[in-house]
């Protein structure tokens, strides 16, 4: 045995602790619900025995009374032990909700690249579902028949000993048999919802790319793919099915075989004159009493494993690691803030730097433009000084700071990003607006806002005004989104504004409308600014020109276009060429 | 999306009879076998009654002859009950699955292949429309799965009442009294339990769709430190849903235990009626120890319908919800037959074959032209009357402000979206249906916001088709740049929604999935937003080199590089062609 319990264990610990109060009172009353059926099997005993000692029918009759009196109570109880468990249950599962949410939240882009949404939704709700329901059920099933086999083995001692252990023997076989396959199971239904989740996920993601495939005569190509999954869930649900149900089977023969044991002792000893015909009936009963319950049991089992196996997964969800942690440093300074990238080499972990020894610094209140080709790395930028990943050499700064100093919340609540795909939520413009309210708005600024960036019209033509839900991507054409990423950037205020290819999705017109907006959002604020088109770059004070990861140019803009050598009035030079009239 | 969802709405119900009866058509077999097996199960307690009766009766003196052989007897039908369960179950998994997989292999079918537009047929967000896949299939499959518990219960039900009447029909009468009350105290709660099933089921998926949402968005809430926001709102959603959980579930317990209920009630009230007979002597001690096992055998009825009413009803939603994702929402064409490949696993994919655009005779593109073209979305006109001609060899490109319609016009034009009036002609032949038609090798699309999914870079290009053309289409996308960059190449694995390559890069793969189907008709709605001059400048020189005038596009675009290229342009103004 493990010194100490392994983490699902713990895990479940810690949620269960804070309950420990309603977890006794549960338990005092599931007592009492489950000894008092332990009266009926007694009961019809006394009542065959009443009738073969030629007792009154009054007497038999209040006997019988007395059995659905008892009976009928405890079945009374269990249902209001029902309702409390129920509804520890749902707190318990909501409260590793939050916290798998919250973790999942925390974690890095790169560990998102390899967590789809759908994955995600598995892993927070689908198994944490699997947790509640076993809690809320198999629980009290498996505590209430461990009273239930306690009851039965005292009584039943009282009447017959040798009965009592017989039937504590098949309880303890049958539960060996049950705890070993099980164990053996888990790695099975591990297997089996390891291939759910992907069966999903895959699905998640071809149905959100359904025009992609459609238009690209896919669609033959993912319903392969869902025929594969399936076979393989239909493969691992059998395999897990013959080791985690076998289970329920061997231990039912267990039961079977001991209960009909238990009327063999009862008839040779009532045989020998030691035993009445009516506790034979009793003894039966109770060994009975213990297998059907633990039938039910049984059918729990399932969701126990399902549970553990969740657990499990929710354990190691919990466990891993974000790869940014939050620094302890001081808060960032108010006002402007310098930018600066020492000596920054990163490549996304692959060993290829995107980015290759790039030293640049964006001074306080000033607005650089980045340029250079697809891939050079000028995205890259932007995410590093947003730490949305960490250098792998050299350091990022921001007012001074190294990035990997400050709290994430408060290094981002100073920057604000635009970039190429705007992410909308399906949610109400409001949500969109405010992400969730983490930006405290009234309704006259969110409105401004908007106004602000060109929306305005665009407000006035919905129905429910800032309250219209937005559905998902549909709604928006994507230069409109890309307006809203806008009024979201100015609604946050940020001392740092990164614009990446922030206007790349708007025709000339709506941009002449937003280069007003931006204006004020660069005003007073370290920007940098990330375009392919370079007539987007005219306010800009410095430019930077990036090539395959090296900062190749550097300066103030005004300069380097005055310099018919440098390569950014080569550049514009080629740009004036291929982008035609200028702007 | 026709019409905007409301929350509170009662949802649309259909027939799970019917639904399920089809899926159980699908494949009788598996049913049938589980069904046998599950029948052998219910009904052996029949047989152990019965012997106990006779093992009871033979205690008393004078008459223990063959007691042995009985109580050997009643071990066996035990053991051997036990025994069958173990292949009876991982049978059943097979046809679990197996019901599981019949609507959505159907669904997936026809969303991905089905003629005519899919808008209105998906819900809103990914994460909800996997719910369809898990949770509304998993309902199905249950009825399926409640039948045979029905079947036999209601055998094993039956036959004991018979027994029972044949020896004491008070006794009979005594424990068919409970269940009939718990019979219809079921189908009362019944509705109650539909109901709250209903709202749970809403209050869910609130849930589900939440986490997708935010998932899917979350370099965006990350970049705006919008985390403890997003908890906070997810704990709303699961402090809603937690409430309207319990009550489904104390309500589906308490339907549960009336089931233990009667077993209890029906033994005391028989034992209540047969006291006097038993005293008279009629009755024996064998028929009270009958009682007792067949109270339990007898009851098994009202838990089996009651968990029958509450997911037969249950699944009436998720019918139609399925029903939705099928063309004119039908949910006979989720239910219909179908093949799967659950044992042996699908056979290998053959990829679509490339024809070479020099055999292609009858597809080949002379003439495409849209007369009349509007669409109708969201309540507004989306676009207008639009007038539009491609010839071979041309490059079109519809320019226009933002909102203007550009987009819609071409998932119009290519039956993405649902189009009011007007014809699209191939040829001037009139497609009817162009989501049919407008496909390879005819049409290859390259959306404004491509979708990539989590595979290889290669796989998510070729999406099925023959391999041969990739090389030359990673090349004429510009990506052999950036595959030289990456670790491994075209196996590189590209994360959920392309995460891990940058716009440009995501974009030019969408191109190469369009290229690498060598379409006679090119449509590309806005390529070069997230690409650089040069880049672009490139790719549009590789797609016309050497293409001898055999290159048509249909382009979205408001760069003057494009435009001064184009043969025609087509300026959009809300939604109508201004030139």
């Amino acid at each position: 045995m493990d010194p100490s319990p392994p983490a699902d264990v713990r895990l479940l610990a810690t949620h269960l602790r804070p309950e420990r109060r309603v977890l006794g009172a549960l338990t005092a009353l599931l007592v009492v619900a489950m000894v008092l059926p332990l009266a009926g099997p007694v009961l019809v005993g006394r009542f065959v025995d009443a009738a073969l000692a030629g007792e009154d029918t009054a007497a038999l009759l209040r006997l019988a009374a007395l059995f659905l009196a008892a009976t009928l109570t405890g079945d009374a109880l269990q249902l209001v032990v029902t309702w409390l468990s129920v509804r520890l249950a749902w707190r318990v599962g909501n409260n590793l909700r939050r916290d798998l949410c919250r973790h999942a939240l925390a974690m890095d882009l790169h560990w998102h690249g390899d967590h789809s949404p759908g994955q995600l939704i598995e892993r927070i709700d689908g198994d944490i579902d699997a947790v509640t329901r076993f809690s809320s059920t198999a629980v009290l099933q498996l505590l209430g028949n461990t009273i239930l086999v306690a009851g039965v083995l005292v009584v039943s001692a009282v009447i017959d000993w040798r009965a009592s252990v017989l039937i504590g023997l098949t309880v303890a076989a049958a539960v060996a048999v049950m705890v070993r396959l099980r164990r053996l199971a888990v790695p099975f239904y591990d297997d089996e919802r390891e291939v759910q989740a992907q069966l999903y996920g895959d699905v998640e993601e071809r149905l959100g790319g359904l025009e992609d495939l459609r238009a690209n005569g896919a669609g033959r190509w993912a319903e392969h793919r869902l025929q594969q999954h399936s076979a393989g869930w239909w493969r691992t649900a059998r395999r897990a099915a013959a080791r985690g149900d076998g289970a329920i089977s061997l231990a039912g023969a267990v039961f079977g075989v001991g209960s009909v044991l238990v009327l063999a002792l009862g008839v040779w000893a009532n045989q020998q004159g030691t035993l009445s015909v009516g506790s034979v009936l009793t003894l039966l009963r109770f060994s009975q009493l213990v297998s059907d319950p633990l039938w039910k049991v049984a059918e729990q089992l399932a969701e126990a494993q399902k549970a553990i196996a969740g657990t499990r997964r929710a354990a190691r969800l919990l466990a891993s690691r974000p790869a940014l942690v939050d620094g302890v440093g001081p808060p960032l300074p108010a006002g402007a803030l310098e930018v600066e990238l020492r000596e920054v080499t990163f490549g996304y972990g692959t060993g290829h730097p995107v980015l290759d020894h790039v030293d640049l610094v964006v001074p306080a209140g000033t607005t650089l433009g980045v340029v250079g080709r697809t891939g050079s790395g000028k995205t890259t930028v932007g995410r590093l000084i947003a730490r949305l990943w960490d250098t792998e050499e050299g350091a990022v700064l921001v007012g001074g700071v190294d990035v990997r100093a400050l709290s994430q919340a408060d290094l981002r609540h100073r920057i604000g990003v635009v970039t190429q795909d705007v992410e909308l939520l399906r949610a109400p413009l409001r949500d969109n607006l405010t992400l969730f309210g983490s930006v405290a708005a009234d309704d006259a600024r969110l409105t401004a806002a908007l106004r602000d960036v060109g929306l305005g019209r665009w407000l006035d033509s919905l129905p429910n005004g800032l309250d219209e839900p937005l559905d998902g991507d549909a709604e928006l054409s994507a230069g409109e989104g890309q307006l809203l990423a806008f009024a979201r950037v100015l609604l946050a205020d940020p001392a740092v504004v990164i614009l990446d290819e922030a206007s790349s999705r708007l025709d000339p017109a709506t941009e002449a409308q937003l280069a007003r907006a931006t204006d004020r959002l660069l005003a007073g604020r370290t920007a940098l600014v990330i375009a392919h088109r370079l007539a987007t770059l005219d306010r800009v004070d410095r430019i930077a020109v990036l090539d395959h990861g090296r900062l190749v140019e550097h300066g103030e803009r005004a300069e380097l276009a005055a310099d018919p050598t440098s390569r950014y009035a080569q550049l514009l030079a080629g740009s004036r060429a291929t982008e035609g009239v200028a702007r | 999306m026709t019409a905007p969802t409301h929350l509170d709405a009662e949802p649309e119900t259909a027939s799970s009879y019917r639904f399920a009866w089809r899926i159980l058509r699908a494949d009788p077999r598996t049913w049938a076998i589980s069904l046998t097996m599950w029948v052998a199960f219910f009904v052996a307690p029949m047989a152990t009654g019965l012997l106990l009766k006779a093992v009871l009766d033979r205690l008393a003196p004078g008459s223990e002859s063959g007691v042995w052989v009985l109580v050997a007897l009643l071990g066996g039908v035990e053991l051997g009950r036990w025994l069958l369960l173990m292949p009876a179950i991982v049978q059943w998994h097979g046809a679990w699955v197996f019901w599981h997989t019949v609507p959505r292999v159907n669904a997936m079918r026809s969303l991905g292949q089905d003629p005519g537009p899919v808008t209105g047929r998906l819900p809103g967000s990914p994460g909800e429309a996997v719910s369809r896949f898990r949770d509304d299939a998993r309902d199905v499959a249950q009825v399926l799965d409640v039948w045979l518990d029905l079947v036999a219960a209601s055998l094993a039900s039956l036959g004991g009442i018979v027994v029972l009447l044949v020896i004491s029909p008070a006794a009979a009468i005594a424990m068919f009294v409970p269940i009939a009350a718990v019979l219809v105290l079921g189908q009362v709660l019944g509705s109650r339990l539909k109901h709250w099933r209903m709202v749970e089921r809403q209050a869910t998926a609130g849930v589900t769709g939440f986490i997708g949402d935010a998932f899917g968005a979350i370099g965006a809430l990350k970049v705006a430190a919008a985390e403890p926001a997003v908890l906070d709102r997810f704990e709303q959603l699961g402090h809603h849903r937690a409430a309207a959980a319990r009550r489904d579930q104390v309500g589906t317990q308490v339907a549960q235990v009336l089931g233990g209920i009667t077993a209890n009630a029906g033994l005391g009230l028989a034992l209540l009626l047969t006291a006097p007979a038993l005293r008279r002597g009629e009755l024996t001690v064998g028929d009270v120890g009958l009682f007792t096992t067949y109270a339990t055998l007898v009851a098994g009825l009202p838990r089996v319908t009651a968990r029958w009413s509450a997911w037969q009803r249950q699944a009436e939603v998720s019918a139609a919800r399925l029903g939705r994702l099928m063309p004119d929402h039908d949910p006979d064409l989720a239910s219909a037959a179908t093949e799967t490949f659950l044992r042996h696993g699908p056979p290998p994919y053959v990829p679509d074959v490339v024809v070479p655009p020099s055999q292609r005779g009858a597809h080949r593109l002379e003439r495409f032209s849209v007369r009349g073209l509007s669409v109708h979305l969201d309540e507004t006109d989306q676009v207008h009357l639009v007038d539009l001609d491609v010839a071979r060899g041309q490059l079109v490109v519809i320019t226009g402000p933002v909102g203007s319609g550009k987009s819609v016009l071409v998932r119009a034009l290519l039956g993405l979206v649902p189009r009011a009036a007007g014809t699209i002609a191939w040829n001037d032949e009139e497609v009817a249906d162009p989501s049919a038609v407008l496909v390879p090798p005819r049409v290859a699309y390259v959306p404004q916001v491509p979708r990539l999914f989590s595979e290889e870079l290669a796989s998510t290009v070729l999406l099925g088709v023959d391999p041969a053309e990739l090389p030359r289409a990673l090349e004429l996308a510009c990506l052999d740049e950036d595959l030289a960059e990456m670790a491994h190449g075209t196996s590189t694995m590209v994360g959920p929604k392309g995460v891990r390559l940058s716009g440009g890069q995501v974009q030019r793969t969408a191109a190469a999935r369009a290229f690498v189907r060598q379409p006679e008709l090119l449509v590309v709605d806005d390529l070069s937003s997230a690409l650089d001059v040069a880049t672009e400048h490139r790719l549009w020189d590789g797609l016309f080199a050497g293409s001898a005038g055999d290159r048509t596009v249909l382009a979205v675009s408001h760069r003057p590089r494009v435009l001064e290229r184009a043969d025609v342009v087509v300026t959009l103004q809300d939604g109508r062609r201004t030139s």
